[in-house]
């Protein structure tokens, strides 16, 4: 708010709906008084810590709201850049997805698996390039064999 | 940011599509397309797909659409969750600098499982430039060994977290990750895949043959139960091989070729090194998360029994159940079990209670009935337990104060035992019958005793009690009087646990006080609370003991006494010392056993009945004094006058005389020498002051002398 200074003008939030930001409004006014969080002066240092998913009681009552709002105040966190906001956002979907495989987050969050069934079964194998030459050496095995066998057969 | 940017400046378009609206498919979406083209492309199937469901629904009459409308499911049974697609969203919508904030509170194992969801979250997650993001989710473990500098972050995450077998892609029932292969995967596919290691080196040259370059792995042997049904196996890798064998030949000169070598092994070393730390470190994850998971379900439980506890505040199932409960007036009773551990399990973990569904009035209806009667039974059993600690506390109290009441009694004729103090109807319905509320103190017990007792044991008749134990003596020896009873010749045995006694020990032996519920008319209704715990009423399980007869006998010739006359009362008098020349230990000093009077035929039956058994009497004073030493003397008299209990010494019962009754007798005034041996012959002549304590226990007789001690002992 610093740009628009001392003003009576109202300010536009476009990308905040009333009802996000109701919810925002609470967490500042539960929040109010307390320290900013430092800024990220350490970010150099962010890879080499450790980060817990750990909410407060308070944060974490008024973060158990549905997905969609949960969406809706994580960017308008990000957009109003309230970090402590933000943080408690980000680390509910990171409980929300923590722990569990691939079709549990699918069916988590209902989103439908768009990987074709060879690609599926490619991506379970990362691309080793090692094994890489595995497969081809295996599926050159069974080739030979083939030939082999075709040719006794001949 | 691009994202952040591009999404603020396009909100206006897009806030017009409610994600809500948003179908969960997504099957035109393309990790590698561009942003724009994604959503038009999706919004474009939206349009195609919604009017058909609309047309559906227009054809359809109206009234199953307000049909529809009645049995809609209520408010807070319905899930919100699986209509947003918030994870969709996340990959397509939010800022990439929110995406990776959010990527940072992950460790590696969920960055693969995210990175395997969906084409856009993976084109995201193995792009080169999020290595970030995954280096920062390998730190979120800790303690992770370091990433080797052969694999990539999601290879390195996918060796130690993945379950797919990398040759089949089934899941689960992989071998442990094979480092030296740098994969993961089934047994069968590793024989299939993999030649014998031995087979392997064979082919290779032999200048580098021995060396431990090569890489190698080992399936372990098979086992079904203990028998062994697969060996092990060590396997190599074919290509692997091969590649080192065409670096091999690029080199040329010697010199190079033992630098590679060492280079190899060294390689080789720590390759083997990082994979041994990564399979520690993986089996001590594994460890603390299971200790972890068991920790937060106990925590859990306690939780639910505390919230439970402090007035059901706590908003779950169960305290909706226990609040229905309470209402039927079952709050005391819940609260009761609660506090009890494996109760509480019962009523928490009952399949009614233990539920994440949401209490409805059907469902309470169905459960209602198992959780009353489950209620209702433990009180009862809890109520029952309440009057059965009750009771068993107020015998064992009643049992301790007769005892000392017993102390001061007159042991020479028989005394009911505190189980025939319990058999008293009016005492068994007083225990049984006050309320638990009310409790029975010892000075309760105390005045009850001292007004009834005396009554009580006229009503026990003790003359009876003799006459049943002479009517035992007589089928031995028909011409018996009582009088015979306190002859020392007349010994008797326990037919339940073979102890050897004389009368009237019989009142105080256990087995003459157990339990008989099948004999007894009326039965004691104490039986059903007490069993084993407190003694029964007294009976007669005692038989003559001839051969014990015979052998005391023979003591009492020994002692210069008439076995046809001689009591034990006289026995005690004389007090014989009797060592058993077979109980000793060690040699050249040996520990000895000495025994007082009438320790030596019990020691007789139990150690020695079928032998000649070989004892001296010892007579010596002196000797006598340091047996003495060795250990006590001990209380195995009482006094005629107020039934204390005694040392079995004169100058014991002359200074008690002169004590307790001013009683004063010349014999205390001798002095000199032999007046240790006048003192014990006077034990005889003091017979008028005191009488032999019946209830004292056999290891008091006894004195085992360390030779090495006292090496003056003849």
């Amino acid at each position: 708010m610093k740009n628009v200074g001392e003003s009576d003008q109202p300010i536009p939030l476009p990308n905040v709906s009333s009802s996000v930001l109701k919810k925002v409004l609470e967490y500042c006014e539960h929040h109010r008084g307390e320290p900013l969080p430092a800024p990220d002066a350490d970010t150099s240092q962010d890879d080499t810590r450790k980060r817990t998913t750990d909410i407060s009681e308070w944060d974490q009552k008024f973060i158990t709201v549905d997905q969609e709002m949960l969406f809706e105040i994580i960017l308008a966190a990000n957009y109003l850049d309230i970090k402590s906001l933000l943080d408690v956002g980000c680390k509910t979907v990171a409980n929300m997805i923590k722990g569990k495989t691939p079709e549990e987050i699918r069916k988590l969050f209902n989103i439908v698996n768009d990987f074709t069934p060879e690609e599926e079964v490619r991506l379970l194998a990362l691309p080793h390039s090692y094994h890489q030459l595995i497969l081809s050496f295996w599926h050159h095995q069974a080739q030979i064999k083939k030939e082999n066998e075709w040719a006794e057969d001949r | 940011m691009s994202r952040r940017s591009l999404r603020i400046s396009e909100k206006g378009s897009t806030s017009s599509t409610s994600p809500l609206l948003t179908p969960p498919q997504a099957e035109g979406a393309k990790g590698n397309q561009p942003l724009k083209g994604e959503e038009t492309s999706q919004t474009a199937s939206r349009k195609r797909s919604r009017p058909k469901r609309d047309d559906s629904s227009k054809q359809s009459l109206e009234k199953p659409l307000k049909k529809k409308q009645k049995t809609k499911m209520p408010k807070e049974f319905r899930h919100v969750r699986g209509k947003h697609g918030l994870l969709e969203r996340l990959a397509r919508d939010v800022p990439l600098d929110v995406m990776f904030e959010i990527f940072s509170y992950f460790d590696s194992n969920d960055l693969l499982n995210l990175s395997r969801t969906t084409r856009n979250l993976r084109s995201i997650l193995l792009d080169r430039s999020s290595e970030f993001a995954w280096r920062r989710a390998r730190n979120n473990w800790g303690n992770l060994p370091p990433i080797p500098e052969y694999l990539s972050e999601p290879g390195y995450a996918d060796l130690l977290f993945g379950t797919h077998c990398h040759i089949c892609g089934r899941k689960g029932g992989c071998e442990p990750p094979f480092w030296s292969f740098r994969l993961r995967c089934c047994r069968s596919c590793a024989i299939k895949t993999f030649p014998q290691f031995a087979t392997l080196k064979r082919k290779q040259p032999e200048f580098y043959r021995s060396e431990n370059i090569f890489p190698r792995e080992t399936l372990p042997a098979l086992y079904r139960g203990y028998e062994k049904v697969a060996p092990a196996r060590y396997i190599g890798h074919e290509v692997m091989t091969e590649r080192l064998r065409d670096e091999f030949e690029t080199l040329e000169t010697d010199e190079e070729q033992v630098v590679w070598i060492v280079a190899k092994r060294q390689e080789r070393e720590a390759l083997l090194e990082h994979a041994n730390q990564c399979n520690v470190w993986y089996s001590k994850m594994i460890r603390n998360r299971d200790n972890n998971l068991r920790k937060q379900r106990r925590e859990a439980y306690v939780r639910s029994a505390i919230c439970c506890l402090a007035g059901f505040e706590l908003d779950s199932n169960d305290a909706r159940i226990f609040k229905r409960l309470e209402g039927l007036g079952h709050r005391e009773e819940i609260d009761i079990m609660i506090k009890s551990w494996s109760a509480s399990r019962s009523l928490l973990r009952h399949e009614s209670v233990d539920q994440a569904k949401v209490l409805t009035e059907q469902a309470w209806k169905r459960m209602k009935g198992d959780l009353i009667r489950l209620i209702l039974h433990h009180k009862e059993a809890r109520l029952e337990n309440l009057k059965k600690e009750v009771i068993i506390k107020r015998c064992l109290l009643l049992e301790t104060v007769y005892k000392r009441t017993l102390m001061s009694a007159d042991h020479r004729s028989p005394l009911p035992g505190v189980g025939d103090i319990l058999n008293e109807p009016s005492i068994h319905n007083m225990i049984i019958n006050t309320p638990a509320e009310d409790e029975l103190s010892e000075a309760f017990y105390q005045s009850q005793l001292k007004e009834s007792l005396p009554k009580f044991i006229e009503k026990w008749a003790p003359l009876d009690k003799v006459q049943q134990v002479l009517h035992v003596l007589q089928k031995a020896k028909p011409s018996a009087t009582a009088s015979d009873l306190h002859l020392a010749s007349s010994t008797f045995i326990c037919t339940k646990c073979s102890t050897v006694m004389v009368f009237p020990e019989m009142f105080h032996h256990r087995c003459c006080f157990e339990w008989q519920p099948n004999q007894q008319n009326p039965p004691n209704p104490l039986w059903v609370y007490t069993p084993k715990l407190v003694l029964g009423p007294w009976h007669c399980p005692v038989k003559f003991d001839a051969e014990g007869s015979e052998f005391v006998k023979s003591i009492i010739e020994a002692c210069g006494l008439d076995p046809m006359t001689a009591t034990t009362q006289d026995m005690f008098a004389a007090d014989p010392l009797v060592e058993c020349l077979d109980c000793q230990w060690g040699t050249p000093n040996p520990l000895r056993l000495f025994m007082h009077w009438p320790a030596p035929f019990r020691h007789r039956h139990i150690y020695h009945l079928h032998k000649n058994y070989r004892f001296v009497l010892n007579k010596s004073v002196k000797d006598r004094q340091t047996i003495r030493d060795s250990g006590g003397p001990y209380e195995h008299i009482r006094c005629v006058h107020c039934n204390a209990q005694l040392f079995q010494e004169s100058t014991s019962v002359l200074k008690h005389l002169k004590e307790s009754h001013q009683i004063i007798l010349d014999q205390e005034q001798d002095e000199g020498e032999g007046e240790r041996q006048r003192q014990q012959q006077d034990l005889k002549s003091l017979q008028e002051h005191w009488y032999w304590n019946p209830s004292v226990k056999d290891s008091k007789y006894h004195h085992n002398v360390d030779q090495r001690r006292y090496p003056s002992l003849k």
